[in-house]
């Protein structure tokens, strides 16, 4: 005998466990109560109903509806409660303002609590005031986020440099997962860091292996680098900082160096940029959404090579001194609401947040191929490169009246399996095309290696990793999404280098498929 | 009379179209009415109807039924007690009668009353089932296209197994593609080369559930853009907006759609000498949107078919009438050359 009793459920409040019964019908009511939908229940999978409706199935979002009728699943009415836990500027500072917007972008609202060293707790409520959840902030650095994230403290752990083999193997040990697999890592951000000086200094750019050296107290003149006679003042940021840390891991370990003890260290990137901006002789690490009044020098490479840092030269990672920034979750169920909320970090309010709040957010940009200077001048300055003008020439004819997105593919040495950000832009790139928005365009994928190996087995894996790249948007496509949109596969091998081959960072940001939309233009007979 | 014949046939269960033989006379009138002037029109209806002639009657019946269907205008809005009486409705004047429901075939009963009380109540599906199956398809697609805009997606759900064809309407037909298909992506591409008549009800419906069936995500930024338009909030739109290609896509997506081309039509008959891109956007707000314009159209499918009156004259000068009158409450200052040119009476 049916329960007649009629069953309100405050969805929001709802585990995410599935739920089966038998065909009966559903109303999904709006929590505002502006919208009222009934259909043939058929699922529920803790974030949305699916219903049978006279125009097909609708899939609903489960936390803007109530459900009345017996086939409704069981109401979970406690508040869910999770921590967040890694750096201090990501976490205090930017998942604060993004669980703001996540607030307001399910039409609720959050109430943050403070202590001394900013946020640190955050009510997340419904458009009704219900409480969905609440969340610990903790800020205390990147090593005590993993630490939180492996006893369960924190359901997720945020970085702002990825996870070392010797810390992914305590999670994997220990039955939690891979954490650098898909499922259990994303990127929702990216930083750059800049090398800044004050504006009266003459330097424009620096050579890359000289970073080493002036911050380790090697190089203290700024004759000895094309400057004045004059003492070089150091300013940076403490090393347990993002800043200081990435800087660490990128310039000065890689080169066996450390900072030295007569640099001036201050609390924020703010900080440093306004330091320097007033010393003539100082100069200083900051990150590019902070430089003020400071000049951002140019980081030229042991090739030549000479990369400026910008938001598309960060996206597209051909900045040295670009990082990731890494959210973890083990392989443990998630609560309802932090995977709601994950997903919010690909929307466009969550990504436009990110780079409110200074970080380079992962949005598609565009660029002219005449703004691709430095590709022709990188290819013919390396001396370790196999190139023939023949091969130039093709690469140009491809590549005039182009466009280039900051969408751009990387790849292990000699591997054309995609890597974990590539999976992510993928489905970006995918969702991108679909909106027909580039119809009479062709999309070219165009593959390129580092210059380990030899040219002719470089050009082969070049194409195959456009290849890859091809089949893995083709499968992740719509059908029917990109009707009047060819999409080429094209290889040219180690011809293009935008960065120097004699870093591993340098061959890691060579060994790429880029992404080019170009016009389609038909001549008349 | 064959307007018997059909109302009682199947065939006028599926049927959006005029076809029942008219008499002259009436063809004549109904010409006059929908692209000439309208007090001899009106007058000529008027002695067709007292003479027995039920199409006059059924849009008579309408015409003074409803502000909008049925006329709208200075002319009608000018008649007093007594006029109205004997131009538009049955009886002697102080002992009149609406048309609709004194039909003078008794068996179109059914039909005078779906007209006359599908605005009436609390049952829009039970309405909307009456006009559809009483030869009313384009009205009854209305009805359930506003319930559905009014949050009541539940009520259109349970449109019953015996609908008459309503469930084929055509909003409700788009909206069950989009969802089947996996591209959820609503561009301004994708809708300029949708060949379906009713894609813009179908994009407002679609609209309309989008928060709860997360949809918003797909709506491309021009597509919002002219959502916003049609829903009458073109002061909204954001300051980059590109108005000569909105404008433009606009007039393409007139040509498929019945209430957005007496919008572009009426633009047209106004415009001046200067290049107006804010004509279109603005007429939709000075009459609250795309919805009060979907609320032009025949008084009765039976007699005049709908793509008929939406192409007429009449479909238009309703829709000026509109916006004369209900500029008189529209607080905004007026952008449109065009319209300040016909708000001004010089135009």
């Amino acid at each position: 005998m049916l329960r007649q009793m009629k069953k309100i459920i405050p969805l929001g409040l709802a585990a995410g466990i599935a739920v089966s019964a038998s065909a009966q019908t559903v109303t999904l009511k709006s929590l505002d109560g502006a919208t009222s939908l009934s259909g043939e229940f058929i699922d529920y999978d803790g974030q949305t109903y699916t219903i049978r409706t006279i125009v097909g199935d609708l899939t609903i979002d489960a936390f803007q509806v109530t459900c009345e009728g017996d086939a409704c699943p069981a109401a979970e009415t406690e508040t869910e409660s999770f921590a967040i836990s890694g750096d201090s500027n990501a976490v205090g500072k930017l998942f604060a303002d993004l669980l703001f917007e996540f607030g307001l972008d399910i039409g609720g609202d959050t109430m943050t609590s403070l202590d001394a060293t900013g946020p640190s707790q955050v009510q997340l409520r419904n458009e009704l005031g219900q409480e969905l959840a609440s969340i610990t902030l903790k800020s205390e650095g990147a090593v005590q986020g993993l630490r939180d994230l492996f006893s369960g403290d924190a359901s997720l752990a945020v970085l702002t440099r990825p996870i070392t083999e010797e810390e992914n193997a305590i999670f994997r040990l220990a039955g939690l997962g891979d954490l650098t697999s898909p499922e259990q890592q994303t990127i929702f951000a990216l930083d750059g860091l800049v090398i800044v000086t004050s504006r009266n200094n003459p330097l424009r750019a620096i050579a890359e292996q000289d970073l080493a050296k002036i911050f380790s107290g090697k190089v203290t003149n700024w004759a000895q680098i094309g400057g004045p006679d004059a003492a070089i003042n150091l300013y940076v940021r403490d090393e347990t900082s993002g800043t200081g840390a990435v800087f660490n891991t990128l310039v000065m370990t890689p080169a066996g160096a450390k900072v030295a003890g007569t640099a001036t260290v201050l609390d924020t990137d703010a900080d440093v940029a306004k330091a320097v901006a007033s010393d003539p002789l100082g100069i200083g690490v900051t990150s590019l959404s902070d430089v003020g009044n400071a000049k951002v020098l140019a980081i030229r490479g042991v090739c030549g090579i000479q990369v400026p840092a910008t938001p598309f030269t960060i996206k597209t990672e051909e900045y040295p001194l670009s990082r990731r920034l890494y959210a973890y979750r083990t392989n443990q169920e998630l609560p309802a609401q932090l995977t709601r909320f994950l997903e919010f970090l690909n929307s466009e309010p969550a990504q436009i947040t990110i780079a409110n709040d200074g970080f380079v957010d992962l949005g598609v940009s565009f660029q002219s191929n005449d703004e691709q200077g430095l590709r022709y001048l990188s290819a013919v300055i390396p001396t370790d490169v196999e190139m023939t003008l023949a091969q130039l020439r093709d690469m140009t004819a491809n590549l005039m009246a182009s466009d280039r997105l900051s969408i751009t593919y990387r790849f292990k040495l000699g591997s054309a399996k995609l890597d974990a950000r590539a999976q992510d832009d993928i489905q970006r790139l995918a969702q991108l095309l679909s909106t027909g928005d580039y119809d009479n365009k062709e999309l070219l994928l165009i593959g390129f290696t580092d210059a380990v190996g030899a040219g002719a087995g470089n050009l082969r894996l070049s194409k195959q990793r456009a290849e890859e790249v091809r089949a893995a948007l083709l499968d992740a496509l719509p059908e029917g999404a990109i009707q009047g949109l060819p999409i080429r596969a094209l290889g040219f091998g180690e011809i293009s280098p935008l960065a120097c081959n004699e870093s591993e960072n340098g061959r890691h940001i060579n060994r790429r498929v880029e992404v080019w939309l170009r016009d389609n233009v038909t001549v008349s007979q | 009379m064959k307007i018997h014949a059909i109302v009682t046939g199947a065939a006028l269960l599926f049927s959006a179209s005029n076809v029942f033989a008219q008499s002259a006379a009436l063809d004549d009138a109904v010409e006059m009415w929908l692209n000439g002037p309208e007090a001899a029109s009106l007058e000529t209806l008027s002695d067709l109807a007292r003479g027995g002639e039920t199409g006059a009657q059924l849009l008579l019946g309408q015409i003074d039924r409803d502000v909008v269907p049925g006329g709208y205008s200075e002319f009608v809005a000018g008649l007093d007690d007594v006029e109205r009486d004997l131009l538009l409705r049955a009886g002697e004047p102080g002992e009149s009668i609406n048309w609709l429901l004194s039909l003078s075939d008794p068996e179109l009963a059914d039909l005078g009353n779906a007209i006359f009380s599908y605005r009436v109540g609390r049952d829009p599906i039970g309405n909307a089932l009456a006009l559809q199956k009483n030869g009313e398809p384009a009205a009854a697609e209305n009805v359930v296209w506003n319930t559905l805009n009014n949050g009541r997606f539940d009520l259109v759900n349970s449109i019953p197994e015996q609908d008459y064809g309503l469930s084929d309407a055509g909003f409700l037909q788009w909206i069950k593609k989009y969802m089947a298909s996996p591209n959820k992506a609503l561009t301004m591409n994708r809708l300029l080369e949708d060949p379906s008549p009713q894609k813009v009800m179908g994009l407002l419906a679609v609209k309309r559930l989008a928060r709860v069936l997360n949809l918003n995500k797909y709506f491309s930024d021009e597509i919002d853009q002219f959502i916003t338009i049609l829903q009458g909030k073109g002061y909204d739109l954001p300051e980059d907006t590109n108005l000569v290609e909105l404008s433009a896509d606009i007039e393409k997506i007139a040509d498929l759609d019945g209430p957005l081309s007496i919008v572009e039509r009426a633009c047209k008959r106004w415009e001046t000498e200067h290049i107006d891109y804010e004509c279109v956007i603005q007429a939709l707000e000075i009459v609250n949107g795309y919805k009060t314009v979907m609320s032009i159209r025949t008084p009765s499918e039976n007699v005049i078919p709908a793509d008929e009156f939406l192409a007429s004259e009449r479909a238009v000068d309703i829709f000026e009438n509109l916006v004369k009158s209900r500029s008189k409450y529209y607080k905004r200052p007026i952008r449109s050359s065009t319209l300040q040119q016909l708000l001004s009476g010089e135009g």
